[in-house]
């Protein structure tokens, strides 16, 4: 299994440990956002001809330009996407949306003990990054879903 | 993507706005709270803080349930191009407010 796969599995289990901790929890919510990371990555850098450079390449992926990139797509003014398909385009900001919103419970999950994670939450994020997998394949053959990926490399001022 | 400080933001347009999409929502939301604020990389942002009944937060159904919900209050509140605010939504079950209050989700 691929590492990205490790990773949503081990963040299954997780929100699955009963009785209930904040360690699990707080564990699988973090995990599912690298699975979701890690993920994304991997099917940008397999677009790279060399395929022993592939993770190598994937090291240049940074969170905060990910994030901007998911961001910026969100926006129905700035990235109508005209001409594409509905689904595909409602499909893509999901992706996008849930990748923005998993960093974000991540923080939350690994930083802020002001406050208890809940349990439907992390279920809700885990399950969430669940679906980012099970979409996926189903627009990476659309053009503007590999444009996305390009986009979560590139900085812009 | 232009972004706007929140201090911008009108709060009681912005109430009438997320009330109105509440009403949009099904039987499985028992309330919408939101709260503006900056995210983990200081972006402004909007948390929306959804209570569900708790038949809507089993795992087989909670992402169909909170993918709508987010559809819902995105089509109507237009965080992003009306407001310049990420959203982001959180979700608590009824059981566990009642178990553990919390006033964000109020």
């Amino acid at each position: 299994m691929a590492y990205h796969d490790d990773l949503l599995a081990h963040a299954l289990e997780f929100v699955h440990t009963s009785p209930t901790t904040q360690l699990a929890l707080r564990r699988a919510v973090s995990a599912a956002y690298y699975a979701a990371f890690h993920l994304l990555i991997s099917e940008a850098t397999a677009n790279w001809g060399n395929a022993s450079l592939r993770t190598a390449l994937g090291r240049a992926y940074e969170h905060g330009t990910m994030k901007v990139a998911s961001n910026r797509i969100l926006s129905t003014n700035d990235f109508p996407f005209p001409g594409e398909d509905a689904t595909v385009v409602d499909n893509l900001r999901f992706v996008a949306r849930t990748f923005i919103q998993l960093q974000d419970a991540r923080h939350f999950a690994d930083y802020n003990l002001t406050q208890d994670l809940d349990a439907a939450e992390a279920l809700a994020q885990v399950k969430s990054a669940e679906r980012i997998f099970s979409t996926w394949p189903s627009i990476r053959g659309q053009q503007i879903a590999q444009a996305y990926l390009v986009s979560l490399l590139v900085k812009r001022a | 993507m232009p972004m706007v400080p929140t201090g911008y933001v009108h709060r009681g347009h912005l109430d009438a706005i997320v009330k109105e999409a509440g009403a949009h929502l099904g039987p499985e939301v028992l309330h919408v709270a939101y709260r503006i604020g900056p995210d983990s990389t200081d972006e402004p942002s909007i948390y929306f803080r959804v209570l569900l009944a708790d038949s809507a937060v089993r795992e087989d159904i909670i992402v169909d349930v909170t993918r709508r919900i987010a559809d819902v209050l995105l089509a109507t509140v237009r965080p992003v191009e009306d407001w310049g605010l990420l959203p982001y939504f959180n979700y608590r079950s009824k059981s566990e407010q009642d178990r553990r209050r919390d006033p964000d989700f109020e």
